[in-house]
């Protein structure tokens, strides 16, 4: 169980990183093609080629998808964060505490709760979403569908965060 | 109890629980959480935020910028670009004395500007120059220390990560930033240099003296460097790039280089991959739970309250701003920098908006903001939990961390040197942008 969630925390970053990558070509073509575009208006350019040229531009709403696609990375690598212990902290203060393997598990637990409490909420936002029927400015995508991915990722996480502080218990 | 006692009250709590080693992200949202319960008497508002508070704070274009830049540092230090601005600085350098160390404070500082991070500059120059650094018979102390602090030199030198955060706290300008950062950059490159020609006891091996074909063609093969700055931190300046934008370029085009120099393989790809992910998981949380404390320490008006105490003491502006940063000194001893600039900048810059420094916002955010970069990078080098000692330390298990420690002083010295220099002279910071 614990292994197989940690490696669902190792796939879940290796997606999102992939799905990072796809969001960095998406800005590159929008932004080679908003250059194409530019160049048309070159009055050194043969005519058929500047017209060709002016066919290119921006992709419209393109930060619209780069900002569903970085929330769904974010969750997808949150697990991946808390498993490989990236999460920031302070550790001076309790390097040789006895009771640091308690306090470990305490803030797993926290964690775990605070996890539970994201998702849930996260939840009802994602109902709040369907509910008023709220679509994106430019491509017009009903905001509950990234909420929905989140919503997923967050339950993914929490349930991992869950596995993992019960293997640590025993 | 008065909103504002609570919110006063909520800095010691959080304080205690990072010290008992809760995760920053999670004890700053958990403050939050528990403040704003606290004030309004029902976990109701908490409670209603969270639905799109999580959501909301990850989907922000001007942040995506943060995991695009981790990308391009995992991506340029599988690229061989360190191997290639090693060997070029060593072309320059190498043949004077302590050259080698010199050569990879040099590096360093070419890698940070391909590469937004302390950390991941620390760990790729650490892996290419501590080993050649050793086979010249360079003391070990003097080794770590050089390339720890050389790797300070990721954030100092644009791009930076901690800039980007900044800007965005005090919606300055990236760009600006960015430029602004350069020539204290370089500085503080020359400022190392100097600190590591200090530790240099003689003895070590030199190398010869280059010619000059031999240099230009060293100089040459920096090409995709210099087009990687020059299109990631120009573009930005330019107006060419949103910084999103120029770190998306930035990142696929020294993705590209790596696959192109055939140094990319299934394993060391994914292993980035899952770098960039717990780096920027690590950083959103933070974010996220930085928003949610700050909203609640908004709510109880203490930025507000605390502006107008400092500003009625009446003290000298001067004197108030270096009081900041020394803190910031002292706090770096044990939290990261991130962590540090999240969590005080909403409290401190309306403060100092306060204050008269004889400035216009827009200089005193860029010459703030180059400061208070200088001073939190200090954290990532000073005994006992400086991040960067660690990495270089793991890379030479056989050198003492005492030794490292030791070594470090000049290199400290040389920091706190660069920031009075930087304090006494805003010219240097701000003569480029305005």
């Amino acid at each position: 169980m614990q292994a197989l969630a940690e490696r669902t925390a190792r796939a879940l970053a290796l997606a999102g990183g992939a799905l990072l990558i796809g969001l960095g070509l998406l800005v590159c073509a929008s932004v080679t093609g908003r250059a194409l575009g530019h160049l048309s208006g070159a009055a050194w350019l043969p005519e058929g080629l500047a017209a060709w040229l002016g066919t290119f531009g921006q992709i419209r709403g393109d930060y619209e998808l780069v900002e569903m696609g970085a929330a769904i990375c974010v969750f997808a690598f949150l697990p991946f964060a808390d498993v490989s212990g990236a999460h920031a902290r302070v550790e001076v203060f309790t390097e040789r505490l006895a009771l640091r393997p308690w306090l470990e598990r305490g803030w797993a637990l926290v964690m775990a709760l605070a996890l539970t409490t994201i998702a849930w909420r996260l939840g009802v936002g994602t109902a709040d979403k369907l509910r008023n029927g709220q679509t994106s400015f430019i491509f017009a995508i009903p905001i509950w569908w990234p909420y929905a991915a989140c919503l997923v990722l967050a339950c993914l996480g929490a349930l991992i965060s869950w596995i993992r502080l019960f293997g640590r218990a025993r | 109890m008065s909103d504002l006692a609570l919110g006063y009250l909520s800095l010691p709590v959080l304080l205690a629980l990072i010290f008992l080693r809760m995760p920053i992200g999670l004890a700053m949202a958990l403050c939050g959480f528990g403040g704003l319960w606290i004030a309004t008497g029902s976990p109701g508002i908490a409670l209603a935020r969270l639905k799109s508070e999580t959501y909301s704070t990850f989907a922000n274009y001007n942040l995506t910028v943060v995991p695009m830049f981790l990308l391009m540092g995992q991506m340029a230090a599988l690229s061989g670009l360190s191997r290639t601005l090693f060997d070029g600085a060593s072309a320059f350098l190498g043949h004077r004395r302590g050259g080698l160390a010199l050569a990879a404070i040099g590096a360093s500082a070419g890698f940070g500007a391909i590469c937004g991070s302390s950390l991941a500059t620390a760990a790729t120059m650490g892996r290419i120059a501590l080993p050649e650094l050793r086979r010249h018979g360079y003391p070990g102390g003097l080794s770590t220390a050089a390339l720890a602090a050389g790797g300070t030199l990721g954030i100092l030198i644009p791009p930076s990560v901690i800039l980007v955060i900044y800007a965005m706290l005090t919606e300055a300008n990236v760009g600006d930033l960015f430029l602004a950062a350069l020539v204290p950059g370089l500085i503080a490159a020359a400022l190392y240099m100097a600190a590591a020609r200090a530790g240099v006891k003689g003895g070590e091996g030199v190398l010869p003296r280059r010619s000059l074909a031999e240099r230009l063609g060293a100089l040459g093969r920096l090409w995709q460097v210099g087009l990687l700055f020059v299109l990631v931190v120009g573009g930005i300046y330019g107006g060419l790039f949103t910084p999103t934008e120029a770190a998306a370029v930035g990142a696929i085009l020294t993705g590209l280089f790596a696959l192109l120099g055939g140094r990319l393989t299934r394993e060391s790809f994914a292993a980035a991959l899952k770098e960039t992910a717990a780096a920027s998981a690590m950083i959103y949380l933070v974010i996220f739970g930085a928003g949610f404390y700050n909203g609640f320490l908004a709510l109880a008006r203490l930025p507000q309250h605390l502006a107008g105490l400092v500003g009625g003491a009446e003290l000298a502006p001067l004197l108030v701003l270096a009081l900041i940063l020394a803190l910031y000194i002292v706090l770096g001893c044990v939290m990261d920098s991130l962590s540090m600039i999240l969590l005080t900048i909403p409290v401190f810059w309306p403060l100092l908006l306060q204050l008269d420094l004889g400035m216009d916002q827009d200089s005193l955010a860029i010459w703030f903001g180059i400061l208070v970069l200088s001073v939190v990078e200090i954290g990532l080098i000073t005994p006992p939990v400086g991040l960067n000692l660690f990495i270089i330390n793991r890379l030479a298990p056989d050198v003492p961390l005492t030794a490292t420690w030791r070594a470090m002083v000049p290199f400290l010295t040389a920091d706190l040197v660069r920031v009075a220099i930087l304090f006494a002279l805003p010219v240097l910071t701000l003569f480029l942008v305005t």
